[in-house]
Formats: structure tokens, sequence, C-alpha cells
């Protein structure tokens, strides 16, 4: 029996530059220490290997802090290290990363980057690999074509054949574009085409099985916010050649990439937003994609800003998505804003506009609203003159 | 409020019993001169209607009458239907007022601070201000209707007190139904202009400047947006780099496949061509094996033609040498006889030239002795002219001698001469004191003075002189005893011895015995001078360069003659004729021979052109002689070498025979050699060289091509790795997450502020345009008073205010818009006062009201005062308006009833 653990696309030194203030070279960290809870979870469960089906690497022009950091938590993992170069860190090119001097340098003793797709054989465990490096960026056609039922075969003992690859199972919207040949394309019926015990598959970010002996681990550190089961690493026992496999996935992720949808249309829904983002779990490392719509009172927009002023402060990240909430002022709002004269005829006009569809309205509502901003100013303003004056 | 009758006393000008003025409603025209009192009197009935009685300060000081005493106003007017008399007297703090109110039969009468409070109400102004720069707020809506002398041209507004505003504002909002603007509306669009003016200017373009947001937004995604595009590009070419690379590696696997067989093929299409090629080298060599043999045959032939030839043209030259032969001896003998007779013509010049050689000896011999006759006359004078000399020089030496020997010197014989005059001196002194003796003798006798004997005959006398006591005597017969006794004879006497001694030194000196002898010896002295001096201007005669120089001439003319004595002899020779001695004949004989010689080189030059001539012939006899002998020589030598060519080539080829037959056996082989030419030629003729060649070449190309590009790929290649590996592009990935990150960030902003300015915008547009609906409203009731005064002044003309009623502009069909003070003087009064009129109009709605106007149209021409004259006229149905002038002509023609025609006197 052997075991071991499935993971890929850890994409080391993806930059995250998207998120304000610290939040990307948080990301950037948390790649790293997924790493160590690789290794912890090799150790736990006694694991005999670890193969990561392609992107170690975000890319071949990683920064070589990245290189030499992959290095030392990659040296951390008790057992050997299996890896293959994927499209974000492909082969061919002569600046690949794992040509590097850096990474040549630095490469533990327990990690082997299989760049030829020829068979890897462990002797003590009976297990011969069979790896499909991806030598350039967009491999036309199946990239594992080559594994066939021959290729490692051994005449004296039956071994455990895990296969190695990086792609896609599906030809994804090509063949409607009339390309008869997808790339990086990966077979799914390989495993059983060439008597795998066990295909490893990367590329997808989200944890998948293709079929019993065909699974994608997912990337053990969510990278986005489209991702639909992220942060899994897969615990691969093989019972003897030929056996299905027993596959389990162990949580090794850190952050939550959170998607939330809302139509706000009055104080209610303002409160149930309110009390959802409140049950947020571990919002420091919870990134928030927000989208908004609807319209709202004045009040309770300026309560909605404080609220979400407020979710910003705690949470990771807030991203606020969506066409946004429209302000409509109430009547007293509009009493509020003018009581007669020239500014009273200025708000219908801009309210009965506001009322209508479009960029038209949206400005209409937005002139309402600035003109509220402004008024709340002068409130403000002559507020501060008395109390100046009363002190 | 209408005022009906005003008194005023004591008020300035004036004075004591005061003036008294009933007003009637409507218009009202008070005229007099210059200070008749007309400003006063309307100053006294403002005082007394809004200042108390118990005014202090300038207020009160302004008012005091010139002639003494307290200013005393009393005023009746109407008010809501209210009758007040009013009087009041300034008297500072014990001013006095009374009001006396009638409503109807009601009748109340109120004094002090009560009264003035009441009419405080009823004028609706309040207490004085305290301070002064505000005095006008207190007045209420006065200061509009009540216009100031000179100040009809201030715009109507500046009169306008907050008051009258607000109760303006308070009218126009009861007519139009419009409030203007809310509490805080004005800050509200300023703010909202604010938000506006950081977007766009004020002409609504988007604004530019550096601080505008929008813009600020702009610049940001542009220069995301431009390093985005130049990363992609770098990203581009990096996937671009690694694409190449992995097609040259393709190339060259291709490449490294296809050579060894382009070399195969290469190689086998040499070996064809090579084979080609050898055959045609064969060819090649049996056409220059040909070559030579015709050239053989040909050779051969011609070498039996020439030996023909040649024995022909030997046979020529030997007659020729026979020819030449014998015109080499022919010039040999004519050159033999002509030399024969040189010698004789040689011995004639010979001849000549010995004999002028003699005779040119002769010439020189006869030339010397000349020369050494001429010279030997010279030698005598100068040999006479020495001894001269010499002479003379011997006694200037001799007389210089003596010269010198001579004792007596010019300085001693004149100092001689006055020691002798200084004895005779002395001894005329002498002699003058001494005793005079004479002796007569009277016969013969001896005498003796002292010791001095003489003898004396008859008769004879002798004299003495004794300046010393002498004896004297005579014979024996007597002793005379003498004794001078001169004065100071001791003196005299040494004297004379002292001056005999000195004179006696003196001649020593000269050795002369006596002073005579100096005198002489002197004299023969200057006679030997003279003599030297004669003697020397002879010898700068005979010598003037001196006896030495003489000598050296003479001894020169000596060597002279000797040389010409041996030149003589030299030219001598045994034989010769004895020379004459003498110069002349000498010199005759060499004329002579001068002759002689010419006659005799003219000789000599015939012979010698003779002989040169002889020579000349001689020269061209040889000449003649030696190129026949040269031909002859030709001839001779081409005949040898003929002989010996033909020698060599009988020996070389053999005899004429043998010869001829090796002609025709190379011409055999030439034939033979030719028919297997043409054997080889049908041989290659079979095959193509250009093709194989040309394969070959095309397979050798293509090698040398896969070759070059094989090494081109492997180049770039190798570039291509070490720029790929070279690390360029490490952090690339990173760089452009970030851009894109800052490009989407930049790209959202852009759209915000866009949003934002949007909003402002139609905010802010929004808002004044509401505004100014709104004040276009609110100010109609103004204009609809105003209009139909205006149109009196200028047809269809229109006059625009603001919200605080300042004037914004005259409008006037065909002429524009012109701002309050851009109008002239005249049309300022009149536009300001149809200003204030319709804005009375618009108070005096609930109730009649008094306007004032002090001299109010100064500078309106009569055109227009009869135009305002009727506006007047149609204002003063609803308003009372009191007008001073003084000039009431030109308001006559407005038509103002006569009880309301106040005039007031001269001077008050």
């Amino acid at each position: 029996m052997i075991r071991f653990l499935h993971t890929a696309d850890l994409q080391l030194g993806k930059p995250f530059h998207g998120f304000e203030g610290d939040t990307g070279a948080h990301l950037r960290e948390l790649r790293f220490a997924a790493i160590d809870r690789l290794a912890e979870a090799a150790r736990e469960r006694e694991v005999n290997f670890v193969v990561v089906a392609g992107d170690l690497f975000d890319a071949n022009t990683v920064e070589d802090r990245v290189v030499g950091q992959a290095c030392e938590r990659l040296g951390r993992i008790e057992v050997p290290v299996l890896v293959i170069p994927g499209n974000h860190d492909h082969s061919a090119a002569p600046d690949c990363v794992y040509r590097r001097k850096r990474f040549v340098d630095d490469k533990p003793a327990n990690v082997v980057v299989l760049e030829e797709p020829e068979p890897y054989t462990l002797p003590d465990l009976a297990t011969v690999i069979l790896p499909a490096p991806l030598r350039r960026r967009h491999e036309v056609g199946d990239t594992t074509a080559h594994i066939t039922s021959d290729l490692g075969a051994s005449e004296e003992k039956p071994l455990f054949r895990v296969g190695l690859a990086h792609g896609s199972v599906a030809s994804f919207g090509d063949a409607e574009q009339g390309e008869s040949e997808a790339t990086n394309y990966v077979d799914p019926g390989r495993a059983e085409s060439a008597h795998l015990d066990y295909l490893a598959l990367g590329d997808w970010h989200s944890k998948r099985e293709v079929t019993a002996r065909t699974w994608y681990s997912g990337t053990p550190e969510p990278t986005g916010f489209a991702e639909s089961d992220p942060g899994h690493a897969l615990l691969v026992t093989l019972s003897e050649p030929g056996a299905e496999p027993g596959v389990e996935a162990v949580p090794v992720g850190t952050a939550r990439w959170l998607e939330h949808e809302v139509e706000l249309t009055g104080p209610d829904d303002v409160e149930r937003l309110e009390s959802w983002l409140e049950g947020i779990d571990r919002p420091e490392e919870t990134l928030l994609r927000l989208a908004l719509t609807g319209s709202l009172s004045l009040a309770e927009r300026d309560h909605l800003e404080d609220m979400l002023e407020s979710a910003e402060a705690r949470l990771r990240y807030l991203e606020r998505a969506g066409a946004g909430v429209v302000a409509a002022p109430t009547e007293e709002e509009i009493d509020e804003l003018a009581t007669g004269g020239y500014v009273k005829t200025a708000v219908d006009r801009l309210r009965e506009r506001a009322s209508g569809g479009g960029d038209e309205a949206r400005a209409a509502a937005d002139a309402l609203e600035l003109l509220h901003q402004l008024k709340v100013q002068d409130q403000e303003a002559a507020r501060a003159d008395t109390k100046r004056g009363s002190a | 409020m209408r005022i009906e009758s005003v008194t005023v006393r004591r008020f300035q000008c004036i004075g004591d019993p005061g003036v008294t003025v009933e007003l009637g409603p409507g218009l009202n025209v008070i005229h007099g001169p210059n200070e008749a009192g007309k400003t006063t009197l309307l100053r006294a009935l403002q005082a007394g209607l809004t200042l108390k009685a118990t005014i202090t300060g300038k207020q009160r000081d302004a008012m005091a009458p010139r002639a003494g005493g307290h200013p005393e106003v009393e005023v009746a007017f109407d008010r809501g239907g209210t009758r007040y008399e009013l009087r009041k007297e300034f008297k500072k703090q014990n001013g006095k007022v009374e009001l006396v109110l009638a409503d109807g039969s009601d009748r109340r009468t109120l004094a002090g601070e009560e009264a003035e409070d009441a009419l405080r109400e009823a004028m609706g102004v309040r207490a004085t201000a305290r301070q002064p720069q505000r005095s006008q707020e207190h007045l209420g809506i006065w200061p509009l209707l009540w216009v100031e002398q000179g100040a009809s041209t201030d715009p109507p507004s500046e009169q306008l007190t907050e008051t009258a505003q607000s109760t303006l504002s308070q009218r126009l909002s009861e007519a139009s139904g419009q409030v203007l603007s809310g509490e805080g509306d004005e800050q509200l669009l300023e703010r909202a202009k604010e938000r506006y003016a950081r977007y766009y200017t004020e002409a609504g373009q988007e604004r530019t400047a550096a601080d505008s947001p929008l813009k600020q937004a702009r610049d940001r995604f542009k220069a995301a947006e431009t390093q985005l595009a130049q990363l992609r590009e770098q990203q581009r070419q990096h996937g671009a780099d690694v694409d190449e690379f992995a097609r040259l590696e393709r190339g060259i696997a291709d490449l490294e496949g296809q050579i060894p067989e382009l070399r195969r093929a290469r190689d086998e299409s040499k070996t064809q061509a090579d084979a080609i090629r050898s055959l045609k080298g064969e060819l090649e060599k049996a056409r220059q094996q040909l070559e030579t043999k015709r050239e053989e045959a040909k050779r051969l032939r011609e070498r039996a033609k020439n030996r023909e030839q040649k024995r022909a043209a030997l046979e020529k030259a030997r007659r020729d040498l026979e020819d030449k032969q014998e015109k080499s001896d022919h010039a040999k003998r004519t050159e033999q006889d002509h030399a024969s007779i040189r010698p004789t013509l040689a011995s004639a010049v010979e001849q000549a030239e010995s004999e002028r050689a003699r005779l040119k000896r002769q010439i020189q011999r006869i030339e010397a002795h000349v020369s050494l006759l001429r010279e030997q006359g010279e030698l005598e004078q100068l040999e006479r002219q020495l001894r001269e000399a010499r002479t003379l020089h011997e006694r200037i030496v001799e007389l210089k001698g003596k010269v010198e020997a001579s004792p007596v010197t010019e300085k001693r014989l004149e100092e001689i001469e006055k020691l002798a005059r200084r004895v005779s001196d002395a001894r005329v002194a002498l002699e003058a004191a001494s005793a005079g003796i004479e002796v007569r003798a009277k016969q013969g006798i001896r005498i003796a003075v002292d010791g001095t004997a003489e003898e004396l005959e008859s008769g004879a006398r002798s004299r003495h002189t004794a300046a010393e006591p002498s004896t004297v005597e005579v014979g024996d017969v007597a002793e005379v005893h003498v004794t001078p006794g001169g004065e100071g004879l001791a003196e005299r006497r040494e004297e004379l011895g002292e001056a005999e001694t000195r004179l006696g030194e003196a001649l020593e000196r000269a050795q002369a015995a006596t002073v005579q002898e100096a005198r002489d010896a002197a004299g023969e002295r200057r006679g030997w001078e003279q003599q030297i001096a004669t003697d020397q201007r002879l010898l700068q005669t005979h010598a003037p360069e001196g006896i030495e120089r003489l000598e050296s001439l003479a001894s020169a003319t000596r060597s002279r003659i000797d040389s010409h004595a041996a030149q003589r002899d030299r030219f001598t020779q045994p034989d010769d004729d004895a020379l004459p001695e003498e110069r002349a004949e000498a010199e005759r004989w060499r004329d002579a021979v001068a002759e002689e010689l010419e006659s005799v080189e003219n000789r000599l030059e015939d012979e010698r052109q003779k002989l040169a001539a002889h020579d000349e012939q001689a020269e061209r006899n040889r000449s003649t002689r030696q190129l026949a002998e040269q031909a002859r020589d030709q001839v001779q030598e081409d005949l040898r070498k003929r002989e010996q060519e033909l020698e060599r080539e009988e020996k070389r080829d053999g005899t004429d025979e043998a010869l001829e037959e090796a002609a025709a056996e190379s011409e055999r082989n030439r034939d033979e050699q030719a028919r297997k030419v043409e054997r080889r030629e049908a041989e290659l003729a079979e095959k193509n060289l250009e093709q194989a060649e040309a394969e070959e070449e095309r397979a050798g190309q293509a090698l040398e091509t896969a070759q070059q590009e094989l090494s081109t790929k492997r180049g770039n290649r190798q570039t291509l790795a070490e720029r790929l590996s070279a690390g360029e592009r490490i952090g690339l990935h990173e760089k452009l997450d970030a851009t894109a990150a800052e490009h989407e960030t930049a790209r959202s902003a852009v759209e915000a502020e866009e949003r934002r300015a949007t909003a402002s915008r139609l905010l802010y547009e929004t808002l004044a345009a509401c505004r100014d609906e709104a004040r276009s409203a609110y100010l109609g009731p103004l204009r609809e008073e105003v209009q139909p005064l205006l149109s009196r002044l200028f047809p269809a003309a229109s006059l625009g205010f603001d919200e605080s009623f300042q004037v914004t502009g005259l409008d006037r069909p065909g002429s524009g818009a012109d701002g309050f003070h851009d109008l002239s003087e005249g049309a300022r009064e009149q536009v300001g006062l149809v200003g204030r009129l319709a804005m009375a109009r618009l108070l005096a709605r609930d109730e009649p009201l008094a306007v004032m106007l002090d001299d109010a149209l100064v500078s309106t021409d009569g055109e227009r005062l009869d135009r305002m004259g009727a506006i007047l006229q149609q204002c003063a149905r609803d308003l009372q308006v009191i007008l001073t002038t003084c000039h009431w002509e030109r308001y006559r023609r407005i038509g103002v009833p006569s009880e309301q025609i106040i005039e007031l006197g001269g001077p008050a």
C-alpha cells in the first residue's frame, strides 16, 4: 500500500496587486504557508510522497525571492516531492524557473522536477510516476498521449502507476470556434486506457473528481472569488496495483473568498445585510465581493455607508461590485433639503428626472445626493458656527 | 403719509419770523433763487420728522441758526387717516416736542418721549443709530424717497436700507406670490457652484487645470494605460521569444536531419561532373598536341623556304661588298691628296707668329725702356727737392738750437728794461738829492774825486755829483771836501744800490753785460725765429708730406727704375740694337715697331684662316672616307653573318635536301593527330557537362544553405537562450499584475469622477436655472412699475434689477444693454429717479408716501425734463412729491396747480 498527497496550482509568487493595503502581501504569504500545511498533513498522514501536478510557480518570471522561499518551505516536507511544470511554469523556455540558478542552487534534495515525459520510478515503493510535463504554455493536443499501458511497465512485478498531468479534461469553447484541437488537453479516459492507478491533475483550482481514478486536487490556497471548492489537498491511498484508489480531501487553505449579491429596497434589507456581515466567520481571513443593487432613502444610504465602512475595517478585504445602490430621497428628506424657493423647484425637477431610467436618471439621483451632502455640510458648518458662538 | 404744512424758524439760514409752506397732495414745487432756503426747508422738515428734539452733537450743531436762538420746526401731516401736528424746538437737552394726534374728533396731545415714540412709530423709523456710519439704516425707507441735493445721479439701491429692502421684498413676494429663496439657499447654490467649478470652467468647458480631479484621474488612467501597454508588449515579446525559441529548436532538429542527405547528393553529383571534366581534359590535351604538330609542320616548311631565300640574299651581299670597297678606296685617296698641302700653310702661320712674337718683345723692351727714362727724370726732380728740404731742415734745427740757447727771452728782456728804468729813476732821484760838483779848469790840472783822478785841460769842466761826502783833490792845490746835504739821500742811495743790484742780477741771468747788449740779443733771437718760420714755409713747399715721404717716393721710384731695367733686359736679346737714351727718340721707335706689329698680326690672321679652311675640308674628307669604310664594313659584317647563319642552319637542319624531307614527315604527323581529336570530340558530345555542373552546384548550394541556416538558427537560439535566461523579465508578471490593478483602479476613479462631475454639473445648472426663473418672476411687479415710467423716457427700453434691487442695466433697442455706471450723468439721474419712483410706488400701495426731490434734475436737458415732468405727474397720483428748484420756468410746462407752487423769497 502506498499513500501520497496530491496537490497542484500553488502558483507561488502570484502577485495579488489588485488589493489595496497589505492584503496583497498577506495573500502572497498565505501561498507559502500552504506548503507548511502540506508538510504538516504529509507528516500527520504518514504519506510516502507528494505530487505537485503543475503550476508550483505562478510564472517563470517570478522574483528570485519567491524561488528561494519556495525551496526553503519545500525542504520542510519530509518525503519526496515530485513536481511537473504546468502552463504557468512550463519548461521549454530557456528562462524556465526550474533551470534558474536560484532554483538549481537552492532546490532541496527531496524535490524532483520531472521535466521530461519519461517514467520516474520510486523503487522502494514499487511505484512508477508517469509525468506529462508541459513544455509550452499551450501544448497542442493531448499532453498525456505518450502515457500508454506500455510506458513504464515492468516485466518483473506489478507497480503502482501514478500519472501526473496538467491541463483540461474538456476542450472548453474551442470546439465552438471551430478549432479541432484544444490546448493542454487531457484525455479523461487516460487513466483507464494507460492502466493508471491514479491520474493526478492540475490546472483547475477547484477540487473535482473526473473519474474514480482521475482527480483535480484544486489549489491548496484559494486564489479568487470564482473558485467553487478550493483549499484542499487530496490524500490518495493505493492498497495494491490496479485497486481503486481511496481519495480524501484534506483542508489546507486559509483565506476565504466570498461573493455576495443583495438587492436593497428598504430598511429591512439593510438590517438583514448587517446581520449577515456580522455573522461572517474569521473575517480577518475573508475577502468579500459584495454586489449591491436597489435604491434607498438618503438616510438609509448613510446608514449603509456606515455599515460598509465598518465591514471594510473588519474584513481582510471588501470589494464593492455591482451597479450600487441608488439614492431615492423620501418626501421628508426632500422637504428637509428645501422648504421653498428655487432650491425646492430644482429638487423637484431632479426627482422627476431621477424617476426615469438610464444614465440621465442616475445623474439626477447623483445630483440629489450631492445636494444632500452639500446641505449636510452646510448644516454641520452651521452647527459648528453655533457651537463656536455659544462657546 | 401726506405732509400738509411745514413751518421752520431759526434753522440754519432761515431766521425769524421763519417760513411756512402749505403743501397739497401730488406734485408740489418749491422754487426760489439760490440761498432762498429751499434745501434748508427740506432739511428742517426731515429733521423735524426723524430727529429727537433733545438731540445734541453734530446733527444739532448743523441746525444752528445764523441769527442765534433755537431751531423750531412745525409739521402737520396725515398718516393712515390720522392727522399729526408736530412742533419741535431743538434746544439740546432742553429740546421740546409736542405732538397732537387728531383722529376724527378724537384729539390727543403728547409730549416728550411719548411724543417722540409716537412720531417714530408713525414714520417707521428707529431711534438714531449709535454708530453714525450706519446713520441711514434707522431712517427706514426714507433715504430712498428723499433725494438730497447732489445725490440725484446715485443708483437708487445706494440709498436702500435693509428695512427698505426687506419691505420691498415683502411687497414683491405679496405681489408675485414668489418666494425667491429659502433660508441658506444662496449658500447651497454657492456650494454647488464650488463643486461645479472643480470640474468645469465658467463657460461650461471641462477644466484641464492640474488641480481638476477629473483631469488628475484621467492623467492617472492614461499613465497606467501607457505603462500597461508597455508591460503587455514586454510580455508579448517574452511570449514571442519563447515561441521563437521553440520554433528554432524544431528548425534545428529538422536541419540536422536533412544535412546528411544533402551532403550525399552533393558528393554524387560531384563524382559525375568530375568524370565529364576528366574526359574534357583529355580532349583539350589532344587539341593542344594537334596545335603543336601543326605549328611544327608549318615551321619546317617555312625553314625550307627560308633556306632558298637566304642563299639568294648571300649572293647579293657579296656583290654589294665589292662595290663598297671601291668607294672606300677612292675616299681614302682624296683625303691623302688634300692632306699633303697642309705643312706649307702651317709654316706660313708659324712664320707670321714668330714675327709677331719678336715685334711684341721689342715693344715690351722699348716700353720698359721708355718707362725707365721717365722714372729717371722724376727721380732727379725728387732728389733735388730732397736736398733742398734737407738743407732747410738742418737750418731750422740749427736756428731752433740757437733760439733755445739764447738767454734773453722776451720776458727777461722785459724785466731788464723795467729794472733799468728803475735804476735810471733812482739815479735821477739821487742826483736830485746829491750835491753837484762842477770843476772848471782854468788851467790844465789834474783833479781827483774821491781818489779818481782825471786830467782837465784848461777850460774843461768836470762835473760830479756827490751823494756822500766826497773829496775832490784839485791837483795838489786843493782838497775840496764836499758833503751833500740833500733830504733822504741815504735812502735814495740805498734804493739806487738795490736797483742796480737787481739789474745786475737780471743782466747776469741774461748773460748780458749791459741792457743794450740784452736788447741786441733779444733782437737777434727774434730774427732767428722769423727765419725758422720762413724756412718752415719753404720746407712745406718742397716736402708737403714730410721729408720721409719724399725719401720713400724717391726710393720707390728707384726701385721702379730697377724693375723697368730688369724688364727691359729680360726682353733684350744679344743682337738687339742699342736703345736710344733720349726718351722722345725711344717713344718714336716704339710707335714704329707697334705699326709693324699690327701689319704682322693682320697677315697672321689671313694665314690662320687659310689653314682653318684647309682643316675643315680635311675633316670632311675624313668623314666621307669613314662613312665609306663603315658601309663597306657593314656589308662585310652582314655577309659574314649570313654565311654563319646558313652554316648554323645547315648544322641544325641538315642540308637543303634533308630539311625538305623533315618538313614532309611533320605534315604527315599533323594530319594523324587531327583525326585523333575528331574521335574524342565525338565521344564528349554525348555527355552534358553543363547540366552535371549545374546539378553539382545546386546540390552544393543546398547543403551550404542548410548549413548556414543551421548555423544561423543555432546562433539565434544561443542569443535567445541567453536573453531569456538573463533574467531580464524576472518580476514582469508582478509588475504587469500591479499595473493592471492600477489601471483598473484608475479606470474606476475616472468613472467615479466623471459621475461626480456630471452630478455637480446637473445640480448646479438645475439650481442656477431655477434661481434665474424665480428671480425673473419675483422681480415682475417691480418691472411692471418701472416699465410705464421708463417707456416715457426711453420707448421700448427695459431696466434690469437683481434681487437686491441693484440696477443691472438699461437695455435700449438699437444701443444694447448699458450698466448703470456706463450711462451719462443725465441718464443716470433720470433712470435713478425712475427706479426710486417705481420702488416708492410699490412701497406706497397701502398709503401715499412723501417723496422729496431736492434739485434732483439738474443734469437733465429740456426735452427729457418735459418727459420727467410727465413721469412725476403720473407718480403724483399715488405719491406726494415735493420738488425744489431754482429754475421754476423749467417746470412751468408740467402743469402744477398754482396753490402748490410755492415761491421762496430772496436770501432768508
